[in-house]
């Protein structure tokens, strides 16, 4: 296949090809570093802005948190401070007067029926008698919260526990001492709705996908929430199992306070991050969390917009150094076109590109190349006219006694052909009687004395003997004779 | 809208084109270490290497989800290459027909587009209309397969695998330019897929209409840079034959591999068949008629396959908004 040969296969990776590999290594590398030092950074900025953002959730919880128990207070005490309650219930403490229960119970029906937030109220008699309730409280729940406040009573209102509808809802109870002009006449008891206490955790804005706030309270269990936790049904009391680990829960209700991110693991066994406090008043606990997953979530999404941004700019990458690449392999292309044509021997060959750079230099001093070449090998031409044309017998000739070139000359002086010439120690053609004055001769020579004239005996083809008188220049660094002879009659023409 | 969607877009389609090159090459050069005869380099690692970035979203496309991308991409890439492609190029210099397979190539591009509109009457395109597709792709390559060698040994004669500049012979630098293209072509894919789904969740429209605009447009830059820096050189001979086989390529191959490991039927919108479907189908018709007559695609042909573009697209846009259709 003779075209296989105009197949020319670049023997390396082309620039283009180089060229991206570079910018693609150099445009990804310097991404990744980039990404990796502010993947750092911002997974420490994402931290602390969490941290605080807990922190501060944390703080605005507790502080709604207390104002909803302050509330309820203010509450109980508004309906303690009810002079007609107090009176009757002193009227009835002294003589157990009907009408004076009839009045009592109308005030709780009133104070119940006005007031949603309270769910039922209980009067008790100085001995501890039941003398009205109102709401829809269960006897079960004034039966264990009648002992409670019994135990010890004073003037200020007191917590004394949560209870839960069946429906799940918080119900927070509380009692007072109710007293004329510092006369104990008996107790109040007032079970609130706790709803406020839902909407207060319902509200998971700035918290995520697995964030929320808790508040617990201590439980037989261990710790139970008094709302339903995130992602239950509405209504249903979360049951919090205390996680074996550091649980935030039971952090809260220790009363530690604070921001806690590590080895802490809630009630769904999810590794947290959670600021707590503790409600002294009711004894609770407020735990504000999210999930570290969800937080490095940010950061991990962070890591893959910067990988995706580094790829695209590499991307760019590839297209600028293919641009390039092309830009420089194209005319470096021609050149290497317009190199190979001239060293086939095209001399009119020369490269058209004009560029200002080195590339251009390039094209111009191979173009000057050319010319200089072209000059010379026109020379050469012309002498070489000279080296075949002469009469004289031309050759150049080693100290190793072989011919090297000889001119047409030679052979039609002597009849031997150019491989006969060439091929053999020229001694073999000296006579026998002048090989020693001509082995003297080229020592001479070889030492860079030049032959002026010397005369000996060449054999022919046909066997005759030739008179040849040379002139010889050595040249003593590459060792070779330049010489001239001419066939004379005899050794007197010498 | 996010810009840099774009510019993942635009910069996929590099990684695709740049790693189906090195890998193309790599494996041209393996091929070459093994002594491997370049009629059949050409005839096998090349010709189906050059197809390897469409194959490569196809597949990323479907897998993630995403058949309509590819469906909307073979129907749009077909309007485009035909009067976005060949119209520009012809409006720098009319387009001529290089040989008389030409005339044959398009009459089958006629068919199979036929063929596809055929397949998707009943609404969806399943399993075996993937078959029957790919079934259509061995039939046109065995039809083809003698012209192609006897161009192919025409080819060599006057320029020899030339686009094929750097071929490797270090062993280490084969085996890194075919690493590079295997994970540069996933890469890319995956930069194009992810781009066109978030654009077209930006835009509120579907898959189907990113890839019937956005990524038909990309995945025919590339020819429409070739032909047109062709044009300007008033070298059109190939245009045509290049726009007509790509067709066919993306129907039969690139949809029937699609379609074909696609777990569910990929579903066809009925607005195809009142716009995409007709407009495929009449340009590929005059294109085919042009080519019959003999014409050249002369320059007021190509101002009228750019307008016929626009026009598309507006309509395109027109439907998206609930307006027609």
């Amino acid at each position: 296949m003779a075209h296989r040969a105009r197949i020319a296969y670049p023997p390396v990776v082309d620039i283009r090809t180089k060229l991206v590999f570079a910018l693609v290594a150099v445009t990804l590398g310097s991404m990744l570093a980039f990404a990796a030092v502010t993947y750092q950074k911002a997974g420490e900025m994402i931290d602390d802005a969490a941290a605080e953002q807990l922190e501060g959730l944390a703080e605005s919880s507790s502080d709604a948190l207390e104002s909803i128990v302050d509330g309820w207070e203010e509450r109980v005490q508004l309906v303690a401070s009810r002079t007609q309650l107090r009176l009757s219930l002193r009227d009835f403490n002294a003589s157990g007067d009907p009408a004076a229960r009839e009045r009592i119970q109308r005030i709780l029906d009133d104070v119940t029926g006005a007031v949603q937030t309270i769910a039922a109220l209980a009067t008790y008699a100085r001995d501890g008698r039941l003398v009205a309730q109102s709401g829809d409280a269960a006897d079960s729940i004034l039966a264990v919260l009648y002992p409670m406040s019994r135990a010890e009573s004073t003037e200020r209102v007191r917590f004394l526990g949560v209870s839960f509808t069946p429906d799940g809802y918080p119900r927070v109870a509380y009692a007072t001492r109710l007293a004329i002009e510092g006369e104990r006449v008996g107790f109040l008891f007032v079970l609130l709705n706790g709803q406020r206490i839902g909407q207060l955790t319902a509200d998971t804005a700035g918290l995520g996908r697995t964030g929320e706030v808790m508040i617990v309270m201590p439980d037989s269990g261990g710790a139970r929430t008094l709302h339903p936790v995130r992602g239950s049904g509405p209504g249903i009391r979360g049951d919090v199992l205390l996680a074996d680990g550091r649980d935030p829960a039971k952090l809260a209700l220790e009363g530690s306070e604070g921001l806690f991110r590590e080895d802490l693991v809630d009630y769904r066994g999810r590794t947290v991050w959670a600021a707590t406090r503790y409600i002294p008043k009711t004894g609770w606990g407020l735990v504000v969390k999210f999930d570290e997953a969800e937080k490095r979530d940010a950061v991990y999404r962070f890591r893959e917009e910067m990988v995706s941004l580094a790829l695209t700019l590499a991307g760019f990458g590839i297209f600028v150094a293919v641009i390039l690449g092309f830009r420089f392999a194209t005319p470096i292309h021609s050149l290497a076109e317009v190199a190979k044509r001239i060293g086939e021997g095209d001399m009119s060959a020369r490269a058209t590109v004009k560029r200002e750079d080195e590339i251009g230099l390039l094209a111009r001093t191979l173009n000057q190349m050319a010319d200089e070449l072209q000059e010379r090998v026109t020379e050469l031409h012309e002498f070489q006219k000279f080296f075949e044309v002469s009469i004289n017998l031309l050759c150049i000739a080693g100290t190793d006694g072989y011919f090297k070139r000889t001119n047409p000359a030679f052979e039609r002086a002597l009849g031997w052909n150019r491989e006969k010439l060439l091929g053999h120690p020229f001694l073999e053609l000296v006579h026998p009687d002048d090989l020693k004055a001509t082995e003297d001769e080229i020592t001479k020579l070889a030492q860079g004395i030049p032959t002026i004239s010397f005369v000996n005996r060449f054999r022919c083809a046909d066997g005759s003997w030739k008179w040849l008188r040379w002139t010889s220049y050595p040249e003593p660094e590459t060792g070779l004779l330049y010489a001239i002879a001419r066939e004379i009659e005899g050794p007197q023409d010498a | 809208m996010d810009p840099l969607l774009f510019l993942q877009l635009f910069s996929g389609l590099i990684y695709l084109l740049f790693g189906g090159d090195l890998l193309v090459r790599g494996a041209v050069a393996l091929a070459r270490k093994f002594h491997v005869p370049p009629m059949i380099i050409a005839l096998t690692i090349v010709a189906f290497g050059t197809s390897l970035p469409e194959l490569v979203v196809v597949v990323q496309a479907t897998l993630a989800g995403y058949p309509g991308l590819v469906l909307g991409n073979v129907v749009g890439s077909n309007i485009a290459n035909v009067l976005l492609v060949a119209g520009a190029a012809a409006v720098i210099y009319p387009l001529t027909y290089g040989d008389h397979s030409v005339r044959r190539d398009s009459l089958f591009m006629v068919a199979t587009s036929v063929l596809l509109v055929f397949l998707c009457w009943n609404g969806t395109l399943d399993l075996t209309e993937g078959a029957i597709l790919l079934a259509g792709l061995v039939v046109v390559n065995v039809l083809t397969a003698r012209e192609a060698a006897r161009a192919f040994r025409e080819s060599e004669l006057k320029a020899p695998l030339e686009w094929v500049l750097g071929l490797p012979t270090n062993t280490w630098v084969i085996l890194l330019f075919i690493a590079a293209g295997a994970v540069g072509l996933p890469i890319g894919a995956k930069m194009v897929v992810d781009a066109s789904v978030e654009i077209a969740v930006a835009w509120g429209v579907s898959d189907t209409v990113v890839g019937l605009t956005v990524l038909a447009i990309g995945t025919s830059l590339p020819e429409l840079a070739t032909t047109v820096t062709a044009a300007l050189q008033k070298r059109t001979e190939v245009a045509i034959g290049t726009i007509v086989g790509s067709n066919m390529f993306n129907i039969l191959a690139i949809l029937g591999v699609a379609v074909t490991i696609s777990p569910a039927p990929i579903e066809v919108p009925g607005g195809f068949f009142t716009l995409d479907f007709p407009v495929m189908l009449g340009a590929a018709v005059v294109l085919t008629a042009l080519a019959m007559v003999k014409r050249p695609v002369g320059r007021a042909s190509g101002v009228i396959f750019l307008v016929a573009y626009v026009t598309y697209l507006l309509l395109l846009g027109l439907r998206t908004q609930g307006i027609v259709f």
